[in-house]
């Protein structure tokens, strides 16, 4: 099956329309309506697995905030729908930037930023925070071997049992990793010529095309069906 | 081609790789070598010429530097950028897109070729460094060595006149080295100026035309290819040089002389997704033997490692120690790893934290004990990472010993050390073969192989090769696999 390719600034735009549909947000279902537009696009672009794990997650949250309306009462219920409205705000941004981010290049990023005619000082961290992010998978995969080698489990159990140590021990190790990794990256950058003042070239070509623009008519419409 | 004019210069915030009065002066079409110690500034003049220096690394700086007619301190990036290609050490963090074509690009982008320009220059580029076979490629599931070449390529495509290379051997095994030679002739067959930056010297023997040296961030002599490469081997030592012709280097270490086999492995099949990557694994290993673990890239070693260890889950052997067969969680508990990186498995504030980490009633007294034989007493008050690689390699060793664990494997230890830590860290290896414990050694650096291990396992097509004692008898086994007896002669 060959996915859609959709141009980053349409992704963009997307994640614009997604975040002030949330702000106007009319009801829970609406939001749940959202997050199931998301899902589809995010099938569509070649992230299934990932966007179906997110969706299952925001059900379960989604869940969890209309059980507790009907079962609960006074400070719990509170407690609970707060949590899950809190959640359930940020929810569909979070699952669209993460689609964004797995489907996007670096390259077209960069290109899509120049032809929006945004300063290079905020193209190029912006660039590098981009690429960064898939290396955290990597990184994660060897701080979980020295746990487990430590004895101080990396999971659920491990996390309830023993909060602070389990916090401790990925967030140390991952943020040394990626002060230095951002760095050495930084370096390759500007050694390579990444400040030219000159318009960036890209080999892979942007544009517009017919996907763009049912893109970005689905979310638009979906959008304005807030104000029926 | 590259004029560095009574140069000085100190990082902010630290004195470590700090220069003093640096003359230098390359012509065009020469390939310098800057060699020394770790620390001793030779990187430190790499970024000089690049332009890292003054742009990104703050600090105080006199003297001119002229590259090309160009003085770097007042010329933007951008422009320097042109002219010097540079390529790091460190694969992995060199690169800005997912596929192969869109990194080899990168800078021409960056200079605003035009689409139909890159294009061809992609074709030639690829050609020339002989990765055709890279290209349209996923650059996550590119091993360390293809990794430099695609990173090599996109510095290579934007044609600049002069390059400069930052240890670029260091992650690199025996094969892409070979071809990290074989482009460094093919840059001086196309007149370009080069700077190189490396602790291995062997692979560079008719490649440089001079070697510079330095110590204390001065350069003491400069060297012709000669006189480098006929170096008596106790100056070089003493100068804290590695090998400079590896057939020389002999297995130093006489057998281990306990026989009784306690760790055993049975049968072993280690899967990766659907794949067999290693078939039929049988061997034993006794106490205080120490294993090199050797293969060529992707042969599996990294997994075989993990799956000692009890990281890597899918196999089907049956693994013995002190004739009890023991599960993979079992062999958790008494096996460790010391890994590439370590800073991935450093998780405390202090080393002193560090020392006693997760462990239920940790001992104190052989917690210190421990960390005074390891030389690490004077710091323990100290954040593991502000610490030098090898003393949070120590660290990480100590912790081991701390947990009494009786089975470690080495990742790669030596990757980008000079002498004087290779040694330390063998002298380290040997120590703990002395108490009894049994190590393997997974690594592509044969000066480390017979200075410290009485044994190798040579993994390659899926299979163990081979399972021999190292001695003065067996070594030629070691040399065709490094192939010494052939480029290197």
């Amino acid at each position: 099956m060959k996915y859609i390719h959709t141009d980053p600034r349409t992704k963009l735009f997307v994640l614009l329309i997604c975040a002030v549909a949330i702000t106007i947000s009319p009801s829970l279902y609406y939001e749940g309506g959202l997050v199931f537009v998301i899902l589809l696009y995010g099938i569509l672009s070649g992230k299934p697995k990932y966007s179906i794990i997110m969706a299952i997650i925001y059900g379960g949250l989604l869940g969890l905030a209309i059980i507790s309306n009907f079962y609960l009462s006074g400070a719990l219920r509170i407690m609970f729908t707060t949590f899950s409205d809190f959640i359930g705000k940020m929810f569909p941004c979070v699952m669209m930037g993460g689609i964004l981010v797995g489907t996007t290049q670096a390259s077209e990023f960069m290109a899509a930023l120049n032809h929006m005619h945004i300063p290079k000082n905020v193209v190029v961290p912006v660039t590098v925070m981009l690429r960064y992010i898939p290396m955290i998978q990597e990184d994660w995969g060897y701080i979980k071997d020295s746990m487990k080698l430590r004895d101080v489990a990396p999971s659920l159990k491990g996390l309830i049992k023993n909060p602070s140590q389990t916090v401790e021990c990925i967030y140390v190790p991952l943020m040394m990793a990626a002060s230095k990794m951002a760095d050495e990256i930084s370096a390759a950058a500007v050694t390579r010529g990444i400040e030219n003042p000159k318009p960036r070239t890209c080999v892979k070509q942007i544009h517009f095309c017919v996907q763009d623009i049912i893109v970005a008519v689905v979310f638009v419409g979906y959008f304005l069906t807030a104000f029926l | 081609m590259i004029s560095i004019k009574n140069v000085n210069f100190s990082y902010s915030g630290t004195g470590q790789g700090k220069i003093e009065n640096i003359n230098l002066d390359i012509p065009k079409g020469n390939c310098v070598l800057l060699c020394g110690r770790s620390g001793c500034g030779k990187t430190t003049i790499t970024r000089l010429v690049n332009g890292l220096i003054p742009y990104f690394y703050e600090g105080n700086l006199s003297g001119t530097v002229t590259v090309d007619g160009m003085n770097i301190a007042e010329t933007p990036m951008y422009k320097i950028a042109e002219k010097v290609g540079s390529v790091f050490q460190n694969p992995r963090s060199q690169f800005f897109n997912t596929d192969t074509d869109s990194e080899i690009a990168f800078g021409m982008e960056n200079m605003a070729w035009p689409l139909k320009k890159m294009l061809g220059r992609i074709k030639e580029t690829t050609k020339d460094i002989n990765i055709e076979n890279l290209c349209e490629r996923n650059i996550a599931q590119l091993s360390g060595g293809e990794k430099q070449k695609v990173a090599f390529a996109s510095v290579y495509a934007m044609t600049p006149d002069i390059f400069v290379l930052d240890e670029p051997s260091s992650s690199l095994d025996v094969d892409a080295i070979q071809e990290l030679r074989n482009l460094l002739l093919l840059l001086k067959n196309n007149g370009k100026t080069i700077l190189i930056s490396e602790h291995r010297l062997y692979f560079l023997k008719g490649v440089i035309d001079k070697a510079v040296y330095i110590e204390g961030g001065k350069i003491q002599v400069e060297y012709t290819p000669e006189e480098l490469f006929s170096l008596p081997d106790d100056e070089r030592i003493e100068k804290g040089l590695r090998s400079l012709d590896l057939i020389h280097e002999l297995p130093s270490v006489l057998g281990n002389k306990n026989e009784k086999s306690c760790f055993q492995v049975n049968r072993e099949n280690i899967m990766w997704g659907k794949e067999e990557l290693l078939k039929n694994i049988s061997f034993t290993a006794a106490k205080g033997d120490i294993i090199g673990v050797i293969g060529h890239n992707g042969s599996g070693k990294t997994t075989f490692s993990r799956t000692i260890c009890g990281l890597h889950k899918y196999h089907t052997g049956e693994y013995l120690w002190n004739n009890k067969k023991v599960d993979d969680k079992q062999r958790l508990k008494f096996c460790y790893m010391v890994m590439q990186n370590v800073s991935y498995q450093l998780f405390s504030d202090t080393v002193e934290k560090e020392s006693c980490f997760g462990i239920k009633n940790p001992d104190k007294d052989l917690a210190n004990q421990t960390l005074k034989e390891l030389g690490l007493s004077p710091y323990l008050t100290r954040h593991p990472n502000t610490l030098s690689g090898g003393q949070k390699q120590r660290l990480a060793v100590a912790v081991s010993m701390i947990c009494h664990k009786d089975l470690l494997v080495f990742d790669e230890p030596t990757s980008g050390l000079d002498f004087d830590s290779m040694c330390q860290v063998s002298d380290l290896v040997k120590k703990l073969a002395a108490q009894g414990k049994v190590l393997f050694i997974v690594t592509h650096d044969y000066e480390f192989l017979t200075l410290t291990c009485n044994r190798i396992l040579h993994f390659d097509d899926a299979q163990l090769v081979e399972d021999y004692k190292l001695d003065s008898e067996s070594v030629h086994k070691l040399w065709s696999f490094f192939d010494l007896e052939g480029v290197y002669k």
